[in-house]
């Protein structure tokens, strides 16, 4: 049966229409057409698909989208606003942090949650936060880097 | 020479702001209007034969808009090198995961459902899953159209082999064994295709779209004016998606349906049906003269061929031959079998069978500077090719900084002092050194080259249309680099397009370390023609000779007037001059020397050759066999650098690749059937798991490089294995001759060697 | 099921077992859903209605004045950062930071990892060392058992058709308890569990003899186990490396550990458990000996 859920997503409400088993994951990229939050494994493994669902970093691939109702979603899509490039965002391209850029949206978007709860983490508070956000080009080391410096940024 | 000024310079990605919105492309972002999506049918069978499928039911599901089989598709072979491939499965499945039908559908829900429906009817054919095996006289046809299972036979000899171990002072010989390693893109593999007008147009996250295009020629027998392949951004390669039998299922889906078909492959579909690293057990047999210089090397290879071809005949003969520019071996002897079984296909995984055999030639070093008393560094430095080496293939050495590298590694890391008295127990420290090609002419279907256009436009930006494609490693940066270079103009204004097969010229792509290496001489020759056209569109305008005109940062200037113009301006002058032509820059490279081996495997074969040498750090818990890579120091000599922020990047997440090798990645197969076929429990390393990662740069500019650059995507993984390994034994005393080194493998060799002792000590006491 | 499949949002435990029994076997209980899903995507389990469970306020919550009580759909990322749960059930809170990753555990509950019923559910090994009793809600009314009964095998668990955990109950531990929970894995995250182990011990109010030891393991038999031998040869005892040893040994020959293939032999569990046995049961003792001594006998 269908449902109809209105939500937030991006600063913006939304209205869907959903299956009971439709993920979250295949809202946004089959029927919003938010193509940036990515399909990696779909069992939660990679990270690929991480977005933020009242500030909480879920893996879109295991939330149903019909458990949105009310929600506030944030997704890649939402980081910058009117072309100004999050923190974040300018810290990942200044230190070189994304490389095929696949894992990037879900990266970044666990980082937000981390740097949200704290802001100055140390080198293994971020290792903690993104270990579920599996990234193969770059060894993390850029990545962990970027993180730690992005509240240096401003903005 | 005038100093780079963007070129050597650590600048950000030219497509950052794309992947960091999360706008760019993937293959598995592709939407067509009136995209329909495929489903593929896979044998659950490791090897059976076909009597009957029935698609009927299938076909009435509601929404179905075709079912394909083998009895739609052309009977054609086809492959990379050798022509194993085929559309559908014929009359035999030849692995678990092997493609028998296809299924398009409004949706992929409704196409699985309908896959589920289709019938049948299988004969299991006895299968064969170890090389070894499918070697002996009595073993089963892994394929039914082959004459033997063994699929190509390679045998190459230099110097004297027999008198070289005469001669030796200690001989060892040892087997070494690799399994499959999973390239673990976090893409999977992705194709949507869509005909109009009996031409094709391919979206695919493909590493080598020329190639492919060939594969597509030889599968529908129709010339390749007919094909066009839109690359797409990639989410990693790694060698696994320079051949994607995907993409003519999915041509020859959307020809049935009559529409565009996307398909994705499930993260599962993935692990059974792409193609992983070549398999090899290495039986290295190594002779080394008193002071460690090696005098005989003997090789024989059995690789893992799995059920079709694709790269692997191309593996075997690097896995044979490539290491023998990393030290100066003058008498080698090498016999390889690629062999055919019931297991998914294996090709190419980064650094192409080079990566498996420094395994091996990196372990018995150690192994031989033991055995000798010698100090693994010296038996390294001792015998390291040098620059201006010929080596026993032929192959000319331009540039090599290898001993630098070593001595690089050997301080920053302190060696000495970390092998010496008073270290930690568990702890390990060990060396591997690595080389691999930088701009092979193996690769290359089109002869050893490359091709480019620079345009200018009318506002002075510049746009770059190259034939060789990025995978996501960084090409379009160090093309816009160097384009920005030869141009004078700054990086900002430099765009690069999406490799598009009908707009660009033919190249090779990601494969052979090819991209910035002859890519790189492409795009100068192209910037190069550019810069002549903005030359003739000035003198053209301020009616001089061509001779007076400079292009000076980026600006032309009339040497004789002073007077100065914008590029823009040029060309816009270019478009007048010529009724509407933009201004545009074609150029080529063609390299001289170099060729794919010939019939004796000797020639020249690539631009130069990149080395380097890791020193790895391991930390073990003696009781629980738990083991972390705590540093690693890497030394790499590429030449001339292009973007050091982004080499770093290559190293550094060329480790973690390498470490996965060596510590925790592996296919487990059971009766053909891949057991862990998700990230749980294929073990990629993860952030939790990074080591300290120092990367240096040692190298000089190559004479035969753009700018003097050599590669560096591949090499970065080749010396790390063995580092590691060499370091594990370093710590434990154990010699592990086989990946991956797990904790359990750890504890059960402490724990035999303690028996060992306590054995020992009994006998004596 | 596919379109057919009806959601349901209960906001009290009544209603939710209401549609339960209405449904039966074509419905499923969701907390997280992070197992359930996976198995409904890979075809171990059919779709069926859902009954989401996380709008019920009465099993979200920790309280609880002596005892400590943990409803069913409690968050992992909770679970490992309440303050009281570290401070008097550090393993609980351990074992529930290490499970998957963060994404897992901000969806996650310890009421789904338990009836998942696995034997390396990371939560089980914790709550049978702190003698924790499962809530269990059905039409006839609730009833308790012991959380070392509730499961029965890998994914068979005590529930009877109709029936829904709703939480969880962990007596109020003596007040010089240190536990300590630890994962055995060969990466650094992400692994399925080879060897875990919970150990808690109560030391005696004034001197440091084991009052009370608690040992528990995940992934070292078809289901989570205490091992009794091992705790009572502690028990009445000051610990020394002698004793730790030979509790270490005890727990190696209560378990009943299989080899996987593409995880562990039984021979390399066997081997870990055994250190890991002796080195918790130090760091238990070490961390309840911090506990400053005093108080009364009756304490204990």
């Amino acid at each position: 049966m269908r449902y109809e859920i209105t939500c937030n997503v991006n600063d913006a409400p939304v209205k869907i229409e959903v299956e009971p088993w439709d993920t979250l994951l295949h809202v946004l990229r089959d029927k919003l057409g938010l193509t940036g939050t990515k399909y990696g494994c779909g069992t939660g493994d990679c990270g690929a698909c991480t977005v933020l669902v009242d500030g909480e970093p879920y893996v879109a691939c295991l939330t149903l989208a019909v458990r949105m109702k009310g929600r506030r979603i944030e997704t890649v899509e939402g980081l910058a606003k009117e072309g100004v490039l999050h923190p974040l965002q300018r810290a990942f391209i200044e230190y070189g942090a994304l490389q095929c850029g696949y894992c990037t949206p879900g990266l970044l978007m666990a980082a937000k949650a981390l740097l949200a709860k704290n802001p100055h983490p140390t080198r293994a508070d971020v290792q903690i936060a993104i270990a579920g956000n599996i990234c193969r080009c770059t060894g993390y080391k850029k990545v962990i880097e970027a993180i730690q410096a992005a509240p240096t940024l401003g903005g | 020479m005038a100093e780079l000024q963007v070129v050597g310079k650590r600048l950000q990605l030219v497509d950052s702001n794309e992947k960091i919105m999360g706008t760019a492309v993937f293959g598995t972002d592709i939407v067509l209007p009136g995209m329909l999506h495929g489903k593929i049918l896979r044998s659950p069978h490791a090897h059976a034969r076909i009597l009957h499928i029935n698609t009927e039911r299938a076909k009435r599901v509601p929404g179905v808009r075709a079912v394909v089989t083998a009895a739609d598709a052309p009977p054609t072979r086809f492959g990379l090198s050798i022509r194993d491939e085929r559309f559908f499965a014929i009359d035999e499945a030849h692995y678990i995961g092997d493609e028998v039908a296809g299924v398009v559908a409004g949706d992929e829900d409704t196409a699985e459902e309908a896959s589920r429906l289709i019938e049948v009817e299988y004969e299991p054919l006895p299968a064969i899953f170890d090389p070894i095996e499918a070697m002996k006289p009595d073993a089963p046809l892994a394929r039914r159209d082959t004459a033997g299972n063994v699929c190509k036979h390679l045998e190459i000899t230099r110097g004297d082999v027999e008198r070289g171990f005469q001669d030796s002072a200690v001989v060892h010989e040892e087997l070494y064994s690799l399994g499959h390693q999973y390239q673990a893109y976090i893409e999977p593999i992705a194709t949507a295709a869509e005909w109009t007008n009996g031409r094709l147009t391919l979206w695919a996250p493909h590493q080598a779209p020329r190639t492919q295009l060939k594969v597509m020629c030889e599968a529908f027998d129709i010339p390749s004016g007919a094909f066009r392949l839109i690359q797409t951004y990639i989410g990693g390669g790694f060698g696994g998606k320079n051949n994607m039998h995907l993409c003519p299922l999915v041509a020859l889906l959307a020809k049935k349906a009559g529409a565009p078909v996307r398909v994705v492959l499930t993260r599962e579909e993935d692990f059974q049906a792409s193609m992983p690293s070549v398999p090899m057990h290495i039986r290295l047999k190594m002779g080394a003269g008193d002071d460690g210089t090696i005098l005989a090397k003997d090789v024989y290879i059995i690789a893992d061929n799995g059920a079709f071809t694709a790269s692997a005949s191309g593996v075997i003969t690097v896995a044979a031959m490539r290491v023998d520019a990393l030290y100066r071996f003058k008498n080698v002897h090498v016999v390889g079998d690629l062999v055919y079984t019931n297991k998914v296909s294996t090709s190419a995984f980064r650094g192409f069978g080079n990566t498996q055999m420094h395994f091996a030639v990196e372990s018995m070093m150690d192994t031989l500077a033991e055995r000798l008393g010698v100090d693994p560094i010296e038996i390294r430095l001792r015998n390291a090719t040098q620059k201006g080496d010929v080596t026993a293939h032929g192959w000319v050495i331009g540039s090599c900084e290898l001993s630098e590298a070593i001595r690089k590694v050997v301080q920053v890391s302190e060696w000495k002092r970390k092998r010496g008295p008073g270290r930690l127990k568990g702890r390990g420290i060990g060396i591997a050194c690595g080389m691999h090609i930088s701009g092979s002419a193996a690769a290359t279907p089109d002869g050893p080259g490359s091709s480019a256009q620079v345009r200018v436009h009318e506002d002075g930006s510049v746009y770059v249309v190259s034939s060789e494609g990025d995978i996501g490693q960084g090409a379009k940066t160090v093309f816009a680099q160097i384009a920005a270079e030869v141009l004078g103009v700054p990086y900002e204004n430099v765009h690069v397009s999406q490799l598009d097969t009908d707009v660009s010229n033919f190249g090779v792509g990601a494969i052979g370390s090819h991209v910035t290496t002859m890519g790189g001489h492409g795009i100068r020759a192209a910037a190069v023609a550019a810069r002549g056209r903005l030359i003739q569109a000035a003198s053209d305008r301020w009616g001089c000779g061509e001779r007076e005109v400079r292009l000076i940062q980026g600006k032309l200037v009339n040497s004789v007037s002073e007077e100065a113009m914008e590029i823009g301006e040029a060309a816009s002058h270019y478009v007048n001059m010529t009724g509407g032509s933009r201004l545009l820059g074609e150029g080529h490279f063609r390299a001289e020397g170099i060729s794919a081996p010939d019939k004796d495997a000797y020639g020249n074969v690539s631009l130069g050759y990149s080395y380097a040498a890791h020193i790895a750090e391991v930390e073990i818990d003696l009781e629980t066999g738990l083991i972390s890579l705590v540093r690693m120091v890497a030394a790499h000599d590429s030449g001339q650098v292009i973007n050091p922020m982004f080499a770093e990047g290559q190293v550094e997440g060329g480790i973690l690749q390498g470490m996965g090798m060596a510590l925790s990645e592996q296919c487990v197969f059971k009766d053909g059937r891949i057991q862990n076929p998700n990230f749980t429990n294929y073990r990629v390393p993860t952030a939790m798991d990074y080591p300290e990662i120092e990367v240096h740069f040692v190298g000089k500019p190559d004479p035969n490089g753009p700018f003097g650059a050599k590669s560096i995507a591949e090499v970065s993984i080749v010396p790390v294995a063995p580092a590691i390994a060499n370091a594990v034994y370093d710590a434990i005393g154990v010699r592990f001759t086989s990946l991956p080194i797990t904790p359990q493998r750890i504890l059960e060799a402490l724990k035999a060697k303690d028996r060992e002792v306590k054995g020992a000590e009994a006998e004596l006491g | 099921m596919m379109n057919g499949s009806l959601y349901f949002e209960p906001t009290e435990i009544e209603e939710a077992l209401e549609l339960l029994s209405r449904y039966g076997n074509d419905a499923k209980l969701m907390a997280g859903g992070t197992d359930l899903i996976i198995d409904v995507t890979e075809g171990r389990v059919a779709e069926g209605h859902i009954i989401d469970l996380m709008s019920i306020d009465s099993t979200s919550k920790i309280t609880g004045e002596n005892d400590l009580c943990i409803g069913a759909t409690v968050l992992l990322d909770s679970i490992e950062h309440s303050p009281r749960i570290i401070d008097e059930f550090q393993m609980l809170s351990e074992a529930a930071s290490v499970v998957g990753s963060w994404q897992i555990r901000v969806l996650g509950t310890m009421g789904g990892n338990m009836c998942n019923a696995l034997p390396c559910a990371d939560t089980a090994p914790p709550l049978y060392a702190a003698d924790a009793v499962i809530e269990i809600a059905g039409q006839s009314g609730r009833r308790v058992v012991p959380a070392e009964s509730f499961i029965l095998a890998p994914r068979k668990n005590v529930l009877k058709p109709g029936e829904m955990l709703v939480g969880f109950r962990l007596p109020k531990a003596p007040r010089r308890t240190g536990s300590v929970f630890v994962k055995h894995i060969f990466r650094k995250a992400l692994d399925m569990t080879i060897i875990s182990l919970a150990v808690a011990v109560s030391l005696d109010a004034r001197s440091d003899v084991i009052r009370r030891a608690r040992v528990a393991l995940g992934s070292a038999a078809p289901t989570p186990i205490r091992t009794r031998h091992a705790e009572a040869v502690l028990e009445g005892n000051m610990l020394t490396e002698e004793l730790a040893r030979e509790a270490a040994d005890l727990v190696v020959g209560e378990c009943r550990v299989h080899d996987s293939p593409i995880r562990a032999s039984a021979e390399y569990r066997r081997d870990v458990i055994r250190v890991l046995a002796r080195r918790c049961i130090h760091e238990a003792v070490r961390r309840a000996g911090q506990r400053e001594r005093g108080g009364s006998d009756n304490e204990v």
